[in-house]
């Protein structure tokens, strides 16, 4: 029984992380479209929503890898796991409060190193697998997207800049209703997938399923929804920074730098290689930026998202570490777990309602 | 140590010159398909329906270059 409501509350865990996965990573597919209006902000997030709820049903081969690589199998318990949610979500909200786009993968990632280490020390890290999965592709994604959107807003230019902008403008924003949504799909194929691999992973160590059973029905249905759900609330503190603060974008701009991100995104799936769609679009964004003058890009807000990405895996490592170590003080029953998310609920509903009556007397979105 | 090495490069060389090609493809084909469109419907308006033809003929070439990238794309995400 007590198990078992570790794994109920994984499972809401896992679901509430999912949620704010979507919410923070809105701005990755729907940023660039809304800042420059090629579409209305509430309807680019619905069809991201829609497009990542889809995107959830289409592969499943991610479901099984997250983990796998980074940290010894046999450290990994339903407790473990809830660390690691702990630290993911508590990121992913610091993030979005400062509107800085981080990479929830690397959160997660984050979050399994601290939460492991914790539970079984040095011996449970898997450093190479550290390297090859988080620590090369966050400096090649955001490197290679800067480099190719530069190249690719240089031609746009090029080849339409003498038309009149009338037409062209209204061109490259029905084009990046295209690039948008690709974008949209893309995250749902992969970052639901990662919500369906962890309540995977915490039904074979609760002994639930065997360890090669396919992902349960009700765990992609429900992984679909967080993250659809999380999508449509929309993160704007992020999309504010991604759509306007890094440069303020016209529509070719806008096309580069999402055509460049899907491009280096899509060829990176091809591959094999993983790479975070956040980092792929902010560093499109400020190629897109540069390219047109240096002096176009917010290098001080720009300062800021590489600091994020900095501390994304050192700062998520630690909170989970902090969040398994508080759990392990009421043993390896459901008495931490529900402690922690009983306390996370309360602090969340008092700063809900600390924040409803400016919520309210705003007109537009406060998210 | 060094046959790992070599293979990340490998992989990182060959993610740089396909992403490159790509965007390229994308950029490049698109923006020739807003240049068709726009002077085929330049001509259309000044009545010189010679000139409008190729025109359009490179107008549908890119918007069909840019679909068949989009479709690709979607190919590559729900197979990998």
């Amino acid at each position: 029984m007590g198990s078992d409501l570790v794994l109920v509350i994984v499972v809401v865990t896992a679901l509430a992380f999912d949620f704010t996965n979507g919410f923070h990573d809105t701005a990755n597919a729907v940023a660039t479209t809304v800042g420059t209006r090629a579409l209305p902000p509430r309807v680019a997030v619905a069809v991201a929503s829609i497009l990542n709820f889809v995107g959830a049903f289409v592969s499943l081969k991610v479901a099984a890898t997250i983990g796998k690589g980074i940290v010894e199998t046999g450290a990994v318990t339903p407790t473990v796991i809830f660390g690691a949610l702990i630290g993911a979500i508590a990121w992913n909200l610091v993030t979005w409060w400062f509107g800085l786009p981080s990479s929830s993968s690397h959160a997660l990632i984050g979050g399994v190193v601290g939460s492991a280490f914790a539970h079984a020390g040095s011996s449970a890290i898997q450093g190479k697998g550290i390297v090859d999965k988080v620590l090369v592709p966050g400096l090649v994604a955001p490197v290679l997207a800067f480099v190719i959107a530069g190249i690719s807003i240089a031609i746009a230019y090029l080849v339409a800049g003498r038309l009149r902008p009338g037409p062209v403008l209204r061109g490259y924003r029905a084009g990046q209703l295209a690039t948008s949504s690709l974008f949209a799909l893309a995250h749902g194929t992969n970052d639901a997938q990662k919500t369906m691999g962890v309540i995977l992973l915490a039904l074979i160590a609760n002994g639930n399923v065997s360890a090669t059973a396919d992902v349960p029905t009700w765990v992609i249905i429900a992984s679909a929804t967080a993250i659809g759900l999380g999508t449509y609330s929309g993160g704007w503190r992020i999309m504010r920074t991604v759509g306007t603060r890094i440069i303020k974008m016209d529509p070719p701009q806008g096309f580069s730098a999402q055509g460049a991100g899907a491009s280096v995104l899509f060829t990176a799936s091809a591959l094999g290689y993983p790479l975070s769609t956040t980092h792929v679009i902010s560093g499109a964004v400020m190629g897109a930026g540069a390219a047109k003058s240096v002096s176009a890009v917010r290098w001080g807000v720009a300062g800021n998202i590489l600091v994020a990405w900095v501390l994304t895996l050192p700062a998520a490592a630690a909170i989970g570490a902090a969040g398994y170590g508080f759990c392990s003080i009421f043993g390896n029953g459901a008495g931490g777990p529900l402690i922690v998310v009983l306390c996370a609920a309360a602090f969340g509903l008092a700063v809900l309602n600390r924040r409803s009556p400016r919520v309210a007397a705003r007109t537009g979105a406060g998210a | 140590m060094i046959l790992a090495v070599q293979s990340v490069s490998s992989q990182l060389a060959d993610l740089a010159l396909y992403a490159t090609i790509t965007a390229l493809g994308v950029s490049l084909s698109f923006a020739l398909a807003l240049v068709g469109t726009v002077r085929a419907s330049e001509a259309r308006r000044a009545q010189r329906m010679a000139s409008a033809v190729p025109w359009s003929l490179l107008a549908l070439l890119g918007y069909g270059a840019f679909a068949a990238l989009a479709v690709k794309g979607i190919i590559v995400v729900t197979q990998k």
